[in-house]
């Protein structure tokens, strides 16, 4: 445990190695974090202790979340920091906000897969009224200063083939008269409500549409293909691809996804909407590939399993308006972003 | 059609057969039967008690073996064709039959349900996964469902990881007709590959199987000689040819396959499957096949017509596992006043 919690603190610190200085407008501040126990609410934490303790920025956050007893007590490297406030509740039935809170993330969401199709009408009400409650209440702020939504890359609908990136203002199809678009359409209503919010009461709402992402503190159990294909290396293998591999996606490590978003929340600018990602393309057979290297023996690759005809999407962001308006970049490449995932997930199981 | 595409064919015989045989089947039997299933070269081999792991019980038959045992002596045999189970949440526990299971190195699990409740099987597929292991998702009874909740169905069980789609026809009631609707729709729409599992109730396991095929079912069911619930399933060593006849790509030896199928014919003499008034009741009137046994006990001990007692269980649209309604609707049968 105690190697894995290392490893992060060094992909923290490398993060904000000299990049500490985008962040200045949020020294002092208390920051309120919702999902504050997901992936990305995590590795804030890491990089906000980052900033206190090596930085001295003296933030707080208060991180809100339906599992906050749980997390604060699993990793007690976080959970016990007093700059940190754990509150437990779901966003259904948020109501108020700190006062002294001039800066929100919203990343509370419904995101897995299997409760898509299982529960479609919850992840509808926990992203798109979990949305609208708590713009409700950082509408009775007085002094918000930022409001980050983080939306989704699944918003723009199919990107077509030979388009090789997707910009903030891609619109891919959508339908939304079937249920496997609720995750896609929740993130949509999201952005509109929040939108209106902008329009109403002036509230200085930042949209982020992130892609996939890869790194320490992602649940292996998630049916993603990146997640599948560690946890089935882990295994022993063999690693199953559906389709022939061409399906192309981008995988920005954790590190950097979280450093974005703390951007975002200090550079971003308000009514504006921006992409997080990689734009690195790799395609899944590559991706298995580059996994299955780690690993001795070496996993097998099965491909062509599934069905005909549904194996080739491509889903990957053009960032130059983050890379601008944020001055923010990629810092870990891809092989290092599996290398460092696998290693931290290796010290995990071995405790 | 989809000759060149590799069918995985999988072989049901020691699982589905063992409704026919009251689940006493042998572990002399399941070596004798796995070493020749796998020489025919059938993908899986699944085993167990009729109803799946952990369903041994008074309410649906005690096994002779236990299933661990059962397990352990069919792995042993196998080398190419692998080792599969069939699972339905609720008779199995993930900590205790299905983490049994994994231990006596099972690869793959079957999860099941009735075709309307997929929902079920979301922890025990992701507790799978989880492990490494390979897991499709069963839907049984799917005649009762129609091809577009199917796919809702089986989109779930896709979003949980399962790495494989099975329709099951539980109560032989499928139509050719039918077969191409559903598994067509599930075949164009999920990105795993789908199958499907016949039952000979109205003669059409056969028809029903190629049909499956050529809507696109990349995995086929059947069973050796039959050897399978009420009326019986699609016989192995028929499927064997006939898929060689329309040139599919499997990995069968015919002979062996044949040879399978008259080793079963000595293994379980007396209990093969036989096509009968019951059986085509229970095709006619959608009821699963394996009820045949407990509902012609309940007919003989309460002094009613058995296909009366399919009927009637056919308009209440009994699914698996409500076998306790067969002496109710029997008794209900018996009290009722004659026409005169």
């Amino acid at each position: 445990m105690k190697r894995a919690i290392a490893l992060v603190r060094t992909d923290a610190e490398a993060v904000l190695d000299g990049r500490s200085h985008l962040l200045e407008i949020l020294r002092g501040e208390h920051l309120f974090l919702s999902g504050g126990t997901g992936i990305l609410g995590t590795w804030l934490l890491e990089l906000v202790k980052v900033l206190n303790e090596s930085h001295g920025f003296g933030m707080r956050v208060t991180a809100y979340s339906r599992h906050a007893r749980d997390f604060a007590a699993r990793w007690p490297h976080l959970g016990k920091m007093e700059y940190f406030r754990f509150e437990e509740g779901d966003i259904r039935y948020f109501t108020e906000l700190p006062s002294d809170v001039r800066y929100i993330i919203h990343a509370a969401a419904l995101t897995d897969r299997r409760l898509l199709a299982s529960q479609p009408g919850a992840v509808a009400e926990v992203n798109g009224v979990g949305t609208m409650r708590i713009l409700r209440a950082a509408n009775m702020l007085e002094h918000v200063q930022k409001f980050v939504l983080l939306s989704s890359g699944l918003v723009y609908g199919a990107q077509q083939w030979d388009l090789p990136r997707v910009d903030e203002n891609f619109s891919g199809p959508l339908r939304c008269n079937d249920v496997n678009a609720v995750y896609a359409e929740s993130k949509r209503f999201a952005e509109v409500v929040a939108q209106s919010a902008v329009s109403e009461t002036k509230l200085p709402v930042v949209t982020l549409r992130p892609f996939a992402f890869v790194g320490p503190y992602q649940s292996l159990q998630l049916p993603w293909a990146v997640t599948d294909f560690i946890r089935d290396s882990f295994t022993g293998g063999p690693i199953r691809i559906m389709g022939d591999g061409a399906t192309v996606r981008s995988l920005m490590y954790a590190s950097d996804f979280a450093f974005w978003v703390l951007a975002a929340v200090a550079k971003g600018q308000p009514r504006d909407t921006y992409n997080i990602g990689s734009p690195e393309p790799v395609d899944l057979l590559s991706l298995a590939q580059m996994i299955t290297q780690s690993f001795g023996p070496v996993p097998e690759i099965q491909t062509g399993l599934g069905q005909r005809g549904h194996d080739r999407t491509r889903l990957v962001p053009d960032i130059a308006k983050a890379q601008r308006d944020m001055g923010v970049s990629v810092t870990v490449p891809l092989s290092e972003a599996i290398q460092r995932t696998i290693t931290w997930n290796r010290y995990l199981q071995s405790k | 059609m989809a000759q060149n595409l590799h069918i995985t064919v999988c072989d049901a015989t020691l699982r589905d057969g063992s409704h026919a045989y009251s689940h006493q089947i042998t572990v002399e039997q399941v070596t004798a039967y796995a070493a020749a299933a796998e020489l025919a070269g059938y993908s899986y081999l699944e085993v167990g008690h009729g109803n799946g792991l952990g369903a041994s019980s008074l309410q649906v038959g005690e096994s002779l073996v236990p299933e661990r045992e059962m397990l352990r002596a069919a792995k042993q045999c196998l080398r190419k064709t692998k080792l599969s189970v069939h699972v339905i949440p609720g008779f199995a526990t993930i900590k205790k039959e299905i983490v049994n299971a994994l231990e006596a190195g099972v690869d793959l699990f079957r999860i099941g349900c009735h075709c309307t409740e997929a929902d079920i099987t979301q922890r025990h597929i992701s507790y799978i996964r989880s492990a490494g292991r390979e897991v499709w998702g069963v839907l049984m009874m799917s005649h009762m469902a129609s091809a577009s909740v199917l796919l809702e169905e089986t989109r779930k069980m896709q979003s949980y990881g399962a790495q494989g789609i099975v329709l099951m026809d539980s109560a032989g009631a499928y139509f050719p007709k039918d077969v191409i609707e559903k598994v067509g729709l599930l075949a164009s729409s999920l990105d795993i590959p789908v199958g499907f599992h016949a039952h000979h109730n109205l003669g059409l396991s056969i028809a029903n199987s190629l049909a499956a095929l050529e809507a696109g079912a990349r995995i086929i069911d059947g069973t050796a000689k039959g050897f399978g619930a009420g009326a019986g399933n699609a016989p192995l060593e028929m499927l064997a040819a006939v898929l060689q006849q329309q040139g599919y790509n499997t990995s069968l030896d015919l002979y062996k396959s044949l040879d399978a199928a008259d080793l079963a014919s000595r293994l379980f003499a007396g209990s093969l499957p036989d096509s009968n008034g019951i059986t085509i009741v229970s095709g006619l009137s959608g009821v699963f096949s394996g009820f045949s046994k407990p509902v012609q006990r309940a007919a003989k001990q309460l002094g009613v017509d058995p296909r009366d007692i399919f009927f009637e269980l056919g308009k209440r649209k009994v699914v698996g596992g409500q076998e306790d309604l067969i002496v109710e609707v029997a008794s209900e049968l018996a009290n009722r006043p004659k026409a005169k």
